[in-house]
């Protein structure tokens, strides 16, 4: 019976790989294993997304797209066992004299602002015009709100990425390698991406909450703390309903709850990813619906030109 | 466009010794809560009619099958400990992930044998609806290992109704047929009712020389005709119960099967 499968298998069409490889496949120069010395299980802590991602690449190399704008987002081409990929990523840290809209703070690691915006819609619709599936890695604490942020249209531009993504049609798999939280998640191709995202994978330090347990209490009860105090009432039993919400929400948004309810599809070893990031690339390579001839790619040209890489656009 | 690929631009550099060091901790406190995550992998494999029993009967488990059936070291396992539902197994009752047969990739689905000889359960309709999504965005054929008992009777309100309800998953067969997408079906054991629908849509239907399959389960024909659905069931020794329990099973096999019954595992 499963050699009759095997054998129904070989009738099936598929594409040689070396019809679609852009290179040998190679192994990452540096462990994967070692993301595990990289990634902070402390999720205040800060890391260098770059040496998550040199550890899931062939050789260990990449084209970044346009490096000089939006820091706080990684976009560039890679090679997944010979393969031609997009990824986009959160990178942590802060960013001095970024957002450009605002003098009032500085950005973040994991938060979205509008540069990110708009280079991820760009970058993805570039893949879309040279059908490169896309890997979409996220650590994110959301997109920039305030005053600031509203007139810096980052409402607006989450839902042009939105529409950025439906409209490219391209197959593209997730990663939530740490947070997932408020409308980051959604909109850096996460599972509500229904038509284009064809599975999750959870990390040990995956955290996915639309805020962080400690903020939505806040939310929740700083009204009902200030009324207390002017009502010269104790406020412990507030305190303990604070407690009570922070540790409900550690319950619900663990790795293991994210496996269980489906917020991702499966929780994976970092030593393991590139595994699935191979099956995914060789999913989609087998039998593409539409082709772009290799010699007719245009966002690697727009990588290598000048006129792109190092330039710095209008802040 | 060698230029371009051959050789990128080198990315990251190795980690020093220090950090490696400091992140001594991290690594310690990330293999703990890897282990929790293996702890109920391991807890859901065992679940349900021993490992032993099942192979002394003759049978292989869903996971002994892809073993068999995978190119070794390439199933990329998918909602290990998906349970949406919080099922009394605590799981869908279905295995599932990306796997390359024979050198072709595909997406590999198979009814967990072990428990409730792979009925539908809570939760599981949404596993298969993911399952199809999966076959449609990469547009890789889907492969079903299918051992599918129908639905666990007791719990048919968490199972059978509503637009994401497990019949869904067929129209979704019909949806990839219609794109060009093949579904291969390996047929297994006794598939009544929604089992036999699972046996039926897919393109390649090929089954085991004890596989049986049909619209309807012979305990739901018996009781339909005599009036046991009906409530108010005062007599457990009534004959009708007592025949479900007695009677040797003898299903229909549409007879598109015939020519593709296999005798080997």
């Amino acid at each position: 019976m499963l050699d009759a499968i095997k054998d129904y298998m070989d009738d099936l069409p598929a594409f040689k790989p070396r019809f679609f490889r852009v290179a040998e496949p190679a192994r990452p120069k540096y462990p994967p294993s070692e993301i595990a010395s990289i990634v902070p299980v402390d999720k205040k802590s800060i890391y260098d997304f770059e040496q998550v991602l040199a550890r899931l690449v062939d050789r260990s190399e990449h084209m970044e797209f346009c490096p000089g704008f939006g820091p706080e987002v990684y976009t560039g081409l890679v090679k997944i066992d010979g393969y031609l990929t997009g990824v986009i990523g959160n990178r942590q840290g802060p960013f001095a004299d970024y957002p450009e809209y605002t003098k009032a703070y500085e950005g973040s690691g994991g938060r979205l602002y509008r540069q990110g915006l708009i280079k991820m819609s760009e970058f993805v619709t570039l893949c879309s015009r040279d059908k490169v599936p896309v890997i979409w890695i996220q650590d994110t604490s959301g997109i920039d709100v305030g005053d600031d942020a509203e007139k810096a249209e980052l409402l607006g531009l989450g839902q042009s990425l939105i529409y950025s993504i439906e409209n490219s049609h391209l197959p593209m798999m997730l990663v939530v390698l740490r947070k997932g939280s408020v409308a980051g998640y959604y909109v850096m191709g996460g599972p509500v991406a229904n038509n284009n995202n064809a599975f999750s994978l959870g990390t040990a330090t995956t955290e996915i909450n639309v805020m962080h347990g400690e903020t939505a209490a806040a939310a929740t009860y700083a009204r009902r703390l200030v009324k207390d105090k002017d009502e010269g009432l104790s406020l412990q039993p507030t305190i303990d309903r604070m407690n009570e919400m922070v540790k409900h929400y550690d319950d619900t948004s663990n790795p293991l709850y994210c496996a269980q309810k489906g917020f991702v599809d499966e929780i994976v070893r970092y030593d393991e990813l590139r595994k699935y990031l191979v099956g995914f690339a060789n999913c989609v390579y087998q039998n593409p619906h539409s082709i772009c001839p290799q010699h007719h790619l245009i966002l690697p040209r727009m990588i290598r030109s000048q006129i792109v890489k190092g330039h710095k656009r209008d802040r | 466009m060698r230029q371009y690929f051959e050789k990128m631009d080198p990315l990251g550099s190795p980690l020093s010794e220090i950090q490696i060091e400091n992140m001594r901790e991290n690594c310690a406190k990330i293999e703990e809560i890897l282990q929790t995550i293996d702890a109920e992998v391991e807890r859901i494999k065992n679940v349900g009619v021993p490992l032993s029993r099942l192979n002394e009967r003759g049978e292989m488990s869903v996971w002994q099958r892809i073993e068999y059936l995978v190119d070794p070291g390439t199933f990329c396992p998918l909602h290990s400990i998906f349970d949406p539902q919080n099922e009394e197994s605590g799981s869908t009752g279905v295995v599932d992930g990306l796997a390359r047969i024979n050198g072709k990739w595909c997406v590999l689905a198979g009814f967990n044998n072990k428990w409730m000889a792979g009925a539908w359960i809570a939760g599981q309709a949404e596993n298969n609806l993911r399952v199809t999504d999966m076959a449609k965005i990469l547009r890789v054929p889907l492969v079903w290992l299918v051992n599918c008992s129908g639905v666990k009777l007791t719990e048919q309100e968490k199972v059978y109704a509503g637009k994401r309800g497990q019949g869904a998953c067929f129209y979704r067969h019909a949806e990839l047929e219609i794109m060009g997408n093949p579904v291969i079906a390996g047929i297994y054991g006794t598939n009544p009712a929604g089992g036999g629908y699972q046996s039926v849509s897919p393109v390649i239907l090929l089954a085991h020389k004890k596989a049986n399959m049909a619209g309807q389960g012979l305990t739901m024909k018996h009781a339909r005709r005599k009036s046991l659905t009906q409530p108010g069931i005062s007599n457990p020794f009534h004959p009708a119960v007592l025949k479900f329990i007695t009677m040797s099973p003898v299903f229909s096999v549409p007879f598109l099967m015939r020519k593709n019954r296999c005798s080997t595992p």
